[in-house]
């Protein structure tokens, strides 16, 4: 009588076996789709984890923690996090900080051309990420590169080795890239939380002496906390899934320099057939998944 | 004070100018590329093209953009499809949970939403050939639907949570079952927060990579984003192919969305709840 | 047996008990109120018998039959919400309607019942309509025809006018006891609007923290309040309460010492007073409307505050050392009611005489032990 899906019910009879089982039919699709392509994969990654195989090899090996131990020892791993941590950290800012920037003077700054402005600025995040990195390829390229002529314009040296061929440069290209499609994203966000402040509230505040940057530092920012704190989760989920740039724009080269914890899982899996080892690194994804995961209820839970 | 207020909006159109044109660059330059012939690409890489010459759009068009175009419209249609219907009615059971259960429930899919394909992908890949469903649309179309359901249950479920619980209790007066109150009471009224989430998905399936690189692989199987890939690998320095290739998969996309770009809009809105 | 019997109903929020024990019955074509303040269990229990909600012990009958776990649709009863509840993408009579297509019934016999109701509350012009395009009073009597349209047993009405304006809830509210009249249905209506309890209702229940405080009709309720929160509740201005003790006592008589003033209030008393004693502290009270100029005994005071509402004038004045009994107010005034114009100035003197037959006295239990002799008019 106690089913899973019943609404806790304290007397038994037809209410509740046909409301649970409603329940059931509405909930279970999404629920079961959810739980064998999301969770079922995510546990034999844990479980694989402890493995040593290969794409074809009939058989697994038990290696226990050998994976790890090998996966803190892997300078490449290390990169691959940190590579991460720079993309997560630096669309925080890049993305968030300046689509609050336009979302701000879209809203308040000027009024004649401003859907002009959104739906150019949004154009790129309905582009797939595959089709940005190819162009940007091109630009970048260090023969015929747009990038190369406008920096040469200006009297600069483009690096030598390419944009996308100096390890000490390739990331921050890989960010930028990033920043150009999905700043518009955010700023479009952003610009919604901006148009529900009520505009009593600025007209208050303009009555207490607060105008044009004190005005937006304690009356905007504060309105849309919420909202800046949805963005941030979403450029933070969004940092540790990043796959399809770097995929396409440098493999995670040069020398691995570009490698994010995505990339390599696919290289070591995919390419070097490494799976028990690969596991190992999704596993440090999936942990990091969870963490922002958890992270992301508290929030909406306060909210 | 009047010639202050004016630099500042000068100030302010500078900078919207300045994004918009960094933005909007590669883009008209990825078109006008199309158009040259190769020799062009190298000679005069930045000035318009000299002649409107359709070459390069017939080579891309040779590679099979066609049918990456109607494979990534089935996938997407079908997955839209599937993640509306199951997203819509799992979050209005979650929205209307009291029991830890369903909660618990709510939380996994939440937390789903933050697992990266990546990090399952070996496992899921070794799932679904055993299953014998690599390079099956059905195969792909489920795997990736299962992945848009988190954000679109997270929307949705956001979206049931304010609305008015007295037109459900007057359907269960009128003898409305949670199914029916669902199909003819709650969707009917929650055009903008379906559209809103088709509008998402449809960008995210359209989009999706990685799992459409790895299930489905053969030639005449691959959706948009993996085709441009074997484009740009196929054409490594016909540059006004690839570009013209790029030009054919993006360009109706950006001008459906500049039509329907009202929506979009306000389909973000409502992540912000 | 009566119509409806509501038996030992119990409803309890994990912890928290929101109805407790309540029992009461309904007969055929009585309207039946619903007061209390918010809380008190009021809306829990019309939704309990709505089946919005489920009880947690108890049983509900409606006409012989046992309607305590049936599903909401199934037991005869239609609801008119608060908010109107109308279904925003149907026209009126898609709303109307909608109840009686669910159960399954024709297309032609939905249309008749449709029309039927849409005449009663002379919508009939707006049947094609959609609930946007209505006024405020307009939805209310769609929602009211919706559950017309159902021909239920039982009418249930969750503070309907409270959306409405002033005007609009006056007229309403004849409307409604027309209707009921009209239909001889059973209603049963919550409200917190003592106006609309007193002026519609055949009996009023008087919830207070998920109990009954009391059960009768509207004038029961007024004259004899069975203690002092159903004293307070219905009357408006507030009735005047304040401490005495009391000083010596008869079978016939008491006699009363109020601090600060030095007479006794000498009261009778008759068969239906409740037990008192020598020494007891009393809580006695005077409806605005019996404090006169000719009584007696009299409390001296100054006048705080005029409403001069054209046919009547309302004073509130201050009875230092004598303090009212209200928590809500800093100063507490005690509220005087004239069926007349009077020009008076904030600050004047006035004597409140206290007529005896008025008063009423509560023991420290807030039960009422003393009664005031009702004149009813010859």
């Amino acid at each position: 009588m106690n089913s899973p899906f019943g609404t806790q019910k304290q007397a038994g009879g037809r209410r509740t076996m046909s409301s649970g089982a409603s329940n059931a039919i509405l909930l279970l699709p999404a629920l079961s789709l959810c739980m064998i392509f999301i969770f079922v994969p995510a546990m034999l990654a844990i479980s694989g984890s402890l493995y040593s195989y290969g794409l074809t090899s009939p058989t697994r090996d038990f290696v226990g923690l050998g994976n790890y131990i090998k996966l803190v020892q892997d300078s490449i791993f290390w990169v691959s996090l940190k590579n991460n941590l720079i993309i997560v950290f630096g669309s925080i800012v890049l993305q968030i900080g300046i689509g609050c920037v336009l979302a701000a003077i879209l809203d308040r700054g000027i009024t004649f051309g401003s859907t002009f402005f959104r739906t150019i600025i949004f154009m790129p995040v309905i582009v797939s990420a595959v089709a940005v990195a190819v162009v940007w390829l091109i630009i970048l390229d260090p023969n015929i590169g747009m990038l190369n002529k406008i920096v040469q314009s200006v009297g600069l040296t483009p690096p030598s080795l390419g944009w996308l061929g100096d390890p000490k440069i390739s990331i921050w290209i890989v960010l930028g890239v990033a920043a150009w499609q999905q700043t518009g994203f955010m700023m479009v966000l952003i610009l919604a939380g901006l148009q529900g402040v009520p505009q009593e509230r600025y007209e208050a505040a303009a009555l207490d002496g607060a105008r044009g940057l004190r005005a937006f530092w304690y009356i905007t920012l504060p309105s849309i906390r919420n909202i800046l704190i949805v963005a941030v989760l979403i450029t933070t989920i969004g940092g540790f899934k990043v796959f399809d740039f770097v995929f396409v724009l440098t493999k995670g080269g040069p020398a691995n320099a570009t490698q994010v914890l995505g990339t390599y899982t696919y290289l070591q899996a995919f390419t070097l057939g490494n799976l028990g080892y690969a596991n190992a690194i999704a596993v440090v994804l999936l942990l990091i998944a969870v963490l922002i995961g958890w992270l992301q209820l508290k929030v909406s839970r306060q909210a | 004070m009047m010639s202050k207020f004016r630099i500042t909006k000068i100030a302010l159109y500078g900078i919207m100018i300045l994004w918009s044109t960094f933005v909007l660059m590669p883009l008209v330059w990825m078109v006008l590329a199309s158009f040259k012939t190769r020799r062009e690409m190298f000679t005069a890489p930045y000035d318009l093209p000299s002649a409107l010459t359709l070459d390069s759009f017939e080579r891309a068009w040779g590679v099979g953009l066609g049918w990456f175009i109607a494979n990534s419209a089935l996938i997407t249609v079908s997955s839209v499809g599937l993640i509306i219907l199951v997203s819509g009615t799992a979050a209005y059971v979650l929205a209307r949970a009291k029991s830890v259960w369903l909660r618990m429930a709510y939380i996994a899919i939440v937390v789903g939403f933050a697992v990266p394909v990546a990090a399952v992908i070996v496992p899921l890949y070794q799932m679904v050939s055993a299953a014998g469903f690599v390079n099956s649309y059905v195969g792909l179309i489920i795997v990736t639907s299962a992945y848009g359901i988190p954000f679109t249950v997270i929307l949705f479920f956001a979206f049931f949570l304010d609305f008015p619980k007295e037109l459900e209790e007057a359907a269960r007066l009128d003898g409305c079952s949670k199914q029916q109150i669902f199909f003819r009471i709650i969707i009917p009224l929650s055009g903008p927060a379906v559209a809103s989430a088709a509008i998402f998905q449809a960008v995210f399936v359209w989009n999706e990579f990685l799992l459409a690189l790895l299930l489905l692989n053969s030639p005449g199987r691959k959706t948009i984003p993996v085709g441009i890939l074997q484009l740009q690998g196929e054409f490594t320095s016909d540059w006004p192919a690839i570009m013209a290739g790029l030009s054919l998969a993006t360009v109706p996309l950006l001008l459906v969305f500049i039509v329907l770009q009202k929506y979009f809009v306000r389909s973000l809105a409502g992540l912000g709840k | 047996m009566s119509f409806l019997e509501i038996t030992n109903i119990v409803k309890d929020y994990g912890a928290f008990r929101a109805i407790n024990d309540v029992s009461f019955s309904v007969e055929e074509g009585e309207f039946i109120v619903m007061v209390g303040p918010s809380g008190c269990g009021k809306s829990t229990l019309l939704r309990s018998l709505a089946g919005l909600e489920d009880i947690t012990s108890g049983s509900l009958i409606l006409g012989g039959r046992d309607i305590t776990r049936d599903e909401p649709a199934d037991r005869g009863v239609a609801m008119v919400f608060q908010n109107y509840a109308l279904y925003p993408h149907m026209t009126v009579a898609q709303n109307m309607g909608f109840g009686l297509k669910m159960a399954g019934q024709s297309k032609a016999d939905v249309k008749v019942a449709v029309e039927r109701a849409a005449k009663t509350l002379r919508i009939t012009d707006h049947l094609h309509k959609r609930p946007k395009m209505l006024s405020g009073g307009q939805r209310q009597r769609v929602a009211i025809g919706r559950a017309i349209t159902r021909s239920p047993d039982v009418f249930l009405f969750d503070e309907p006018l409270s959306n409405l304006d002033a005007s609009l809830r006056a007229q309403m509210r004849v409307e409604l006891g027309h209707l009921h009249a009209e239909l001889g249905a059973t209603m049963i209506y919550v409200t917190h609007d003592q106006v609309e309890a007193m002026t519609m209702a055949s009996r009023i229940i008087v919830l207070n923290g998920g109990d009954i405080e009391q059960i009768g009709t509207p004038l029961e309720l007024y004259n004899k309040p069975a203690n002092r929160f159903v004293a307070e509740f219905l009357g408006s201005p507030r009735i005047n309460l304040f401490d005495g003790k009391i000083a010596a006592i008869n079978a016939q008589t008491a006699s009363i010492k109020i601090d600060g003033i030095a007479d006794h209030l000498e009261i009778s008393l008759s068969s239906d007073s409740g037990p008192m004693a020598s020494g007891d502290k009393v809580t006695v009270g005077i409806r605005p409307e019996s404090i006169n100029d000719t009584a007696p005994w009299k409390i001296p005071a100054k006048i705080s505050v005029i409403e001069s509402l054209g046919r009547e004038t309302l004073f509130y004045v201050n009875a230092d050392p004598v303090k009212t009994l209200d928590p809500d107010a800093k100063d507490p005034l005690f509220a005087v009611h004239k069926s007349n114009q009077i020009t008076a100035q904030i600050g004047d003197d006035i004597s409140l005489g206290i007529p005896q037959e008025g008063v009423f006295l509560f023991n420290e239990a807030g039960e009422t032990v003393r009664y005031p002799i009702t004149q009813t008019a010859p």
